[in-house]
């Protein structure tokens, strides 16, 4: 059993978040949450409903950056990000959440906070650059995506904290992305390895997901593009060294070999995706 | 106890919900609309699905105190005096049912699909039912209920 919170405000989720400590938890859309607590992996006595909050139900576009509200959902996120082709890496790991209802529901602080290592919009948020926007009673601070997530399950997040807004920067204009996964099955499983690309001008960003305790970057395949730009053959030579730096498990999804294998093809296909797609190498 | 008034197939409903309940828990028990079936009580199968607000959602992720001014279509507010909705029979027309426990699920998802696109390809058809699980029709019939509701004109309900 716990009880049920409406707060209207952050302020009254920080004070509520600091009297009940560790037996509170945030619900935004529950889809992880109530699956963990009907598991009995959680047993919070208090749950706070986030989307009673005004405001976090916005997506505030101006011309630095695209402010993403912590209640809004991945499938509202989707529809507003049809209109910004440079955020479509994130747009495209939002889609491949689970099924049309989950997304109905599902938010993206929500599949952040979660901090699961196959977390989907999370090599997508890395390769942009987002900064998590955390609310506390010493007032909001801003925290880049990669030092948010610290392992699986685990944040930097303090008691009484809570994620307002995840923030996009304004990447410069041509800037373009990929986001490419594999599952067991297209809808509803949790992808086995994934990669995020991304090009901004003649930078490159490469994130994996599913391979590591958290999201990895392959910076030296970062660097050997923006030298050599974008080929057929820097692109093998990129998902060699993608295959190099995960560092994955074997459990039901796959062997460690196979997650190796699979991130080193996938990130090869992102990237020559992209190239087809015209962007800038 | 939090109160909460909501509408479930137009009708207003008053519930005192214990918060651990959800949706699918009072749907079923409370209100006697036993057409959203349980399935895996985890968001993974689809039977649950109704239209909360006119989106699909399971909703045996929702909580029912979360519900206040709620609008909620189940697979019992299709249809009308006139008989069934024009995708119910569609689906009777196509043999697209067997046992029929993921029906009111893939026929919520087929309404909620046309909605938004009225015209949508197999393809789009296929992608928009993939969190709604069948054990038995092997999918076919259902994706051919749905797309000759799509071609041709509007549901009635
Ligand atoms: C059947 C099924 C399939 C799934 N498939 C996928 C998949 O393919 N890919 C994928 O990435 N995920 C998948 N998920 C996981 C889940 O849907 C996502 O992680 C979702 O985005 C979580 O968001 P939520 O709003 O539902 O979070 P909730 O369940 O409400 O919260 C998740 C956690 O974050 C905390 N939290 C939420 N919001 C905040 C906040 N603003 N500040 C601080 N803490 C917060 C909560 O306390 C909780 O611990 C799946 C889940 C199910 C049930
Ligand atoms: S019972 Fe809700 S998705 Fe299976
Ligand atoms: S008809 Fe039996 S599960 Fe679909």
């Amino acid at each position: 059993m716990f009880a049920y919170h409406e707060p209207q405000s952050l302020a009254e989720v920080t004070s509520l978040l600091t009297a009940y400590g560790e037996s509170a938890r945030i619900l935004a859309g529950g889809t992880d949450l109530l699956v963990q607590m009907r598991k009995g992996r959680q047993q919070p006595h208090h749950l706070l409903n986030i989307k009673t909050v005004s405001g976090l139900e916005q997506i505030a576009a101006t011309e630095d950056s695209v402010e993403i509200g912590a209640a809004v959902t991945l499938g509202e996120g989707e529809r507003f990000l049809a209109a910004y082709p440079e955020y479509g890496v994130l747009r495209q790991a939002m889609h491949s959440v689970a099924s049309v209802q989950i997304r109905h529901r599902a938010t993206l602080a929500g599949n952040l906070c979660n901090a699961s290592p196959a977390a989907d919009t999370v090599p997508a948020l890395v390769v942009l650059g987002a900064k998590i926007k955390i609310h506390g009673a010493r007032g909001d601070r801003l925290v880049p995506v990669e030092r948010f997530i610290t392992g699986p399950g685990r944040t930097v997040l303090l008691t009484g904290e809570v994620v307002s807004a995840v923030v996009l920067p304004r990447p410069e204009s041509g800037s373009r992305g990929v986001y490419l996964r594999k599952a067991r099955r297209p809808s509803l499983d949790l992808a086995t390895a994934s990669a995020a690309v991304f090009a901004a001008g003649g930078a490159w960003r490469i994130a994996l997901g599913a391979v590591a305790p958290t999201v990895v970057r392959v910076r030296e395949a970062e660097r050997l593009l923006a030298r050599e730009g974008l080929s057929a053959a820097t692109a093998a030579e990129a998902a060699r060294l993608a295959r190099a730096e995960a560092k994955p498990i074997t459990d039901v999804r796959g062997t460690a070999e196979y997650r190796r294998e699979l991130v080193a093809a996938l990130v090869e296909q992102a990237l020559l995706a992209l190239g087809e797609e015209g962007a800038r190498p | 106890m939090k109160t909460v008034t909501l509408t479930v197939n137009n009708r207003p409903h008053t519930l005192t919900p214990s918060p651990e309940r959800t949706l699918l828990d009072v749907l079923r028990e409370d209100l006697g609309l036993t057409g959203a079936k349980r399935g895996c009580d985890a968001g993974e199968c689809g039977a649950c699905t109704v239209l909360l607000n006119g989106k699909p959602v399971n909703s045996c992720l929702v909580l029912a105190v979360e519900l206040s001014g709620a609008a909620v279509v189940t697979i019992e507010g299709l249809g009308g005096p006139d008989g069934l909705d024009r995708l119910q029979q569609s689906f009777i027309d196509n043999f697209a049912l067997q046992c029929g426990y993921c029906t009111p699920g893939m026929i919520l998802m087929g309404k909620a699909l046309l909605m938004q696109n009225p015209h949508p390809t197999e393809a789009e058809v296929k992608e928009f039912i993939s969190g709604n699980l069948c054990r038995c029709t092997g999918y076919e019939n259902i994706v051919k209920a749905i797309m000759a509701v799509a071609g041709g004109g509007e549901g009635n309900g």
